[in-house]
């Protein structure tokens, strides 16, 4: 009974205004999925598109790597979706004072969405930056959203998750059963009564009374000074003493309810919170459906016993790892303003935070406690920090399309120095850039940047000139000319020349290759 | 004086005794997999950042040292937590 109360205890908040957009962001049917690789989001998606999931991570994976948009949406998805398995969804719980470790995850993805260079631009140049910066404020709210709720949840325990049965059925999803109304149209309980005659006798009687425990005082408050008027308003005067909650155990329901009877669907009946006049709305909750006043607050019943946790990290970990991580941003910031860092602020702000979560993992072990939470958090921030890493060494941002194209199969042909100095870019797709156009001089050297995401590029020299290029790859195979194949991983870098240049010949071009994943060929032209 | 007198015995048994014994003792310990887990995140974090800000090394490399050396620390920490035990 005792575990009962406290899952019973979750369904209850009290009913703000924005839950009303929390519900129409169910109404979309679309569900974060269980089977899901970091959020759900692609599966919920692909369900309710009806294609495979793999699909639509692969399009997210493009949309990544053009331009972090997609990375971005993710994030807000994640926040936003419902959870299929008991339709929690984040950000409402954000607003309760419940922080989920993967509100987190979500702030990182949409982080390092915004941090991703701008390959495409979203809305025009001008767009971007206004857009950017804009969406960096969110963020940072964000951030301290997280750091106050997390410190006043902490005080003052917030709900488990919403396991109960019949939450989905009567909570939200669906309008309460007809037939499970109660005979008198009483959205609301005598509640002491309700308490004092059936608690022990029915378990769902028992979840009906613990639902004022989980109010806290501030809401209880707001609550109170919301229905006064209710309260005296003719409706409601039926009930003889209808403001005090004691009272309300005379003040009978019109149509008695037998003690063991269930109780209606939802806490406060078919006028159930979910039905567009949330439960603090106007009308909904004493209007048409309640002729003995508003229910009343019981006295809190006597708190549930909690069961004995491992012990985790603790607040003071959580706290010193977000002040610390602040500053690291903080102060990144500043010395990126003042002009003393040029770095990739985000990717070192996240990084620190996880080298700074990694120490807090290893106290935690020292002090024999576990990890927990943290480790959910560093998980999340190393699957984050990666493709962020990747994308930082990515300098290509200025660099002109292959073909006018970030994706497919493209091609090029400058016939300028000026054009073949603008360097080249793809985010993926299978590339060929022929330079046997471009004029070349005895005297000086054309440098070519090329950028390539993922997929194969081939660079076509012009016959017998004196070339260098530098090659950087993530993973993948070069092939210089007429050499061999040289397969790598992990960041190897490569130095190739041609015959001239190696005999010492003055270099004509030098090519600068970077690419992420995939194939690069170098073909001597005709 | 009598207040003190009856309540002592209580005290004793309920805070000094009861909770601290059986809760303190096998908590204390270190827990190995956690530490060397912790090392890793750091390693790995210290990497990203390096590489994030323009510093070029064997990502290979570095991979293969740090899964052999939290293999190293797990063994050793495992091995010398299961003397301390035994011991």
């Amino acid at each position: 009974m005792a575990v009962m109360t406290q899952m019973h205890t979750g369904p209850q908040p009290p009913r703000r205004g924005t839950d009303a957009f929390f519900d129409s962001i169910r109404g979309i049917g679309i569900s974060r999925s269980t089977e899901r690789w970091i959020g759900g989001v692609a599966g919920g998606l692909a369900r309710r598109l009806g294609v495979d999931p793999l699909i639509v991570r692969g399009v997210l994976a493009v949309s990544i790597l053009v331009g972090g948009l997609g990375l971005v949406l993710y994030g807000i998805a994640w926040l936003l979706l419902p959870e299929e398995s008991d339709g929690r969804i984040h950000a409402q719980q954000l607003l309760r004072g419940d922080v989920d470790v993967a509100v987190l995850g979500a702030g990182a993805a949409i982080i390092s969405g915004l941090s991703v260079p701008s390959w495409v631009p979203w809305f025009g140049q001008g767009w971007a930056d206004w857009w950017r910066g804009f969406a960096w404020l969110a963020v940072l709210g964000l951030v301290v959203l997280v750091i106050v709720t997390a410190a006043r949840g902490r005080r003052r325990p917030t709900p488990p998750p919403w396991q109960q049965p019949g939450w989905q059925q009567q909570g939200w999803h669906q309008p309460p059963p007809p037939g499970a109304a109660p005979t008198a149209p009483h959205p609301t309980y005598p509640m002491g009564e309700t308490m004092s005659t059936t608690r022990e006798s029915v378990a769902d009687h028992d979840s009906d009374t613990t639902a004022t425990e989980v109010i806290d005082t501030e809401a209880t408050d707001t609550e109170a000074t919301e229905h006064d008027p209710d309260a005296a308003d003719p409706a409601s005067t039926d009930a003889p003493s209808s403001t005090g909650g004691t009272a309300e155990l005379g003040a009978a329901p019109t149509a008695p309810m037998p003690p063991v009877a269930p109780p209606p669907p939802g806490w406060n009946g078919g006028q159930g919170w979910n039905g567009g006049q949330g439960w603090n709305g106007g009308p909904g909750w004493n209007g048409p459906a309640g002729p003995t006043g508003p229910r009343q607050w019981a006295p809190p019943p006597p708190p549930a016993p909690r069961a004995t946790r491992e012990r985790g990290p603790g607040a003071a970990t959580w706290g010193v790892v977000s002040a610390l991580t602040l500053l690291v941003l903080a102060g990144l910031l500043y010395s990126e303003r003042v002009g003393w860092y040029h770095g990739p602020v985000a990717l070192t702000t996240l990084t620190a935070g996880l080298a700074l979560l990694g120490i807090a993992i290893v106290v935690t072990g020292l002090r024999g406690r576990r990890a927990g939470g943290v480790t959910a958090l560093a998980v999340i921030g190393l699957l984050v920090a990666m493709p962020m890493t990747a994308a930082a060494n990515w300098d290509g941002s200025d660099l002109q399309w292959i073909g006018g194209a970030a994706v497919g199969q493209v091609s090029q042909t400058p016939t300028s120095a000026a054009a073949a100095e603008d360097g080249f870019r793809l985010g993926a797709g299978d590339a060929t850039l022929d330079l046997t156009d471009v004029p070349l001089s005895t005297t000086t050297t054309v440098d070519v940047p090329v950028r390539i995401g993922a997929g194969t590029l081939t660079v076509i020299l012009p016959r017998d000139v004196s070339a260098t290029a530098h090659v950087e790859m993530g993973a993948g195979e070069v092939t210089w000319l007429d050499d061999a194949t040289l397969s790598n991983a992990g960041g190897t870098s490569h130095e190739f020349r041609t015959s001239q240049a190696a005999a010492g010949d003055h270099v004509q071009l030098a090519l600068d290759v970077r690419t992420g994943l995939g194939t690069v060929i170098f073909e001597e032209g005709n | 004086m009598s207040e003190q007198y009856e309540n002592r015995p209580e005290e004793r048994e309920t805070a000094d005794v009861a909770p601290a014994a059986p809760a303190a003792t096998p908590d204390r310990r270190p827990r190995v997999a956690t530490v060397v887990w912790g090392l890793v995140v750091l390693a790995v974090a210290l990497g990203l950042m390096a590489l994030g800000n323009g510093l070029v090394f064997d990502v290979q490399l570095a991979v293969i040292l740090l899964v052999a050396g939290a293999g190293v620390a797990l063994l050793v920490g495992s091995l010398v937590g299961a003397r301390r035990r035994a011991g």
